[in-house]
């Protein structure tokens, strides 16, 4: 099942929208200065190069790490940010946080399944202790998810007699078993063996086309190219260029987004 | 080799076992308890907690658990009789028997041993698994409750186990505090029979089965979860 999706046009807010974005670790700056928005429906593909900055603003959107700077809305909530003793960026309610993040469903590079519980119990965690659905009504959805995935027979199994593959599309359903308005996947596919990377882009290809908004962080090029609405390239910290991708990926107006597609290109 | 005392003072060995098994389960409930404590102290990042509980970990095993022993029993415990208000309270009774000073030293004993373990546990979680309990939005306290805490518990099963052998062992020092635990009541047996050998024998083989149980327990929970490449 698709995430809500209201219509396009009577949908006027966002429903990510961040402006303007800083984040520095130590000296380091990471971030300087990024906006993003996101509408019902888009699939943004965030790339660049290692350091770039990528992976830190999808982070920033579910505040797994805290801005210095700028704001972050999820669905016209602005997520309340304060600053500790220390000076370091802390949210200022963390039940915001939380709850936000309920509807924000998280993919990583590693998968991070939960090693002690079955697949299936992987998928009803969050449903069940945070979201209070009863174990029954979590359960149907988690099956219909696993169906999704093509991993039904495998609900019962512990997450260590899976292929990564496998892992990858439990951990998709996963953060698809909240119901989630926004999909947001870290590199999905960048600790894969390369045989087993095709199942996984095969299932998040399925949810953009029926409508899942997602935010991407990946080197797969010709994927990103194929699925997106929008294309954002950064440099250092920054968006070099955005825009769709027949733009980014044919004729991009940055020498610095040529010779990165370019040289991706004849890696691939 | 005689055994014809076992008729007459089975019971007070059988009565020592019962101890014995008290002695382990009360300090090993207990002690797990503090040891979570001290395990999440170790990581803590308030100084003075961190402080605190690296500071009891070194005390408790930097010096024996024999010593800690006395130390309760005749020290503080001397104490109390000095004091009528405690003499009298219904807690009297308790304070005046070797063996709760015995659960209080073993319960300290394996916070100190165990929490060391368990902060060694909690560490060994993969950040990913705790980071992405709260991308999908559980709080601090569910994911040390529903994922942090079992996980570490999991990778430890086997040292948990070695460490229940341990505290079964140690409760034997109960027996210097005049406590009959099984080695208690040999001691007993072997001054009211002048047999020395056999009820020390006996009790040696009581130990051995016990820690043979101990260890089928924990080989049974970890077996509950199975992983890829374990026998």
């Amino acid at each position: 099942m698709p995430p809500d999706q209201p219509d396009v046009a009577t949908d006027p807010v966002p429903i990510i929208d961040v402006v303007d974005l800083h984040k520095r670790f130590g000296q380091h700056t990471v971030l300087d200065g990024v906006s993003l928005s996101a509408r019902t429906g888009d699939v943004i593909s965030l790339i660049g190069a290692s350091g770039s900055g990528k992976s830190t603003l999808l982070r920033c959107l579910n505040m797994l790490e805290v801005p210095n700077r700028g704001s972050v809305r999820i669905a016209g909530e602005e997520i309340a940010l304060k600053t500790n003793r220390k000076g370091e960026p802390i949210p200022a309610d963390d039940r915001q946080v939380d709850r936000i993040r309920t509807r924000l469903g998280m993919v990583f590079q590693n998968f991070n399944l939960w090693p002690h519980m079955t697949v299936l119990e992987n998928l009803i965690e969050v449903p069940v202790r945070v979201l209070r659905q009863s174990r029954a009504e979590a359960t149907e959805h988690a099956e219909s998810l696993l169906e999704k995935v093509g991993l039904a027979n495998k609900r019962h199994s512990y997450p260590s007699f899976l292929s990564g593959g496998q892992q990858q599309r439990v951990a998709i359903a996963r953060a698809l078993a909240t119901r989630p308005s926004v999909m947001l996947f870290d590199e999905p596919t960048s600790a894969l063996d390369p045989e087993l990377v095709g199942e996984v882009l095969k299932v998040i290809r399925n949810l953009a086309q029926e409508g899942c908004t997602m935010v991407l962080v990946t080197h797969e090029m010709a994927f990103a190219r194929d699925v997106s609405s929008q294309v954002m390239f950064l440099h250092q910290g920054r968006i070099e260029e955005a825009g769709p991708p027949e733009q980014i990926f044919v004729s991009p107006n940055s020498e610095r987004c040529r010779q990165f597609v370019t040289a991706q290109h004849s890696r691939n | 080799m005689h055994f014809e005392w076992a008729s007459t003072y089975g019971h007070v060995l059988l009565q020592g076992l019962l101890i014995t098994i008290e002695l382990l389960l009360l300090s090993g409930f207990f002690g797990f308890l503090l040891a979570l404590l001290v395990g999440f102290g170790r990581l803590s990042k308030q100084p003075v907690i961190a402080w605190l509980s690296l500071s009891f970990t070194n005390l408790i095993r930097g010096t024996p658990l024999l010593v800690q022993i006395y130390v309760l029993y005749y020290g503080v415990g001397s104490l109390f009789v000095g004091f009528p208000a405690v003499r009298d309270s219904f807690l009297w009774p308790y304070l005046r028997e070797g063996f709760w000073y015995v659960v209080v030293a073993l319960t300290l004993s394996v916070g100190g041993y165990v929490g060391e373990v368990i902060k060694g546990g909690l560490r060994g979680v993969p950040k990913g698994e705790l980071e992405a309990a709260r991308a999908l939005g559980m709080s601090r306290l569910l994911m040390i409750r529903r994922i942090w805490l079992p996980r570490a518990i999991q990778i430890l099963l086997p040292s948990l186990a070695g460490e229940s052998v341990g505290l079964l062992k140690s409760t034997a020092l109960a027996s210097t505090v005049a406590v009959m635990d099984v080695l208690g009541a040999a001691n007993l047996v072997r001054a009211q029979t002048f047999r020395t050998y056999e009820p020390l024998l006996v009790i040696a083989i009581t130990y051995l089965v016990l820690a043979l149980l101990i260890e089928r327990v924990f080989r049974r929970l970890e077996l509950r979860i199975p992983v890829r490449g374990a026998l």
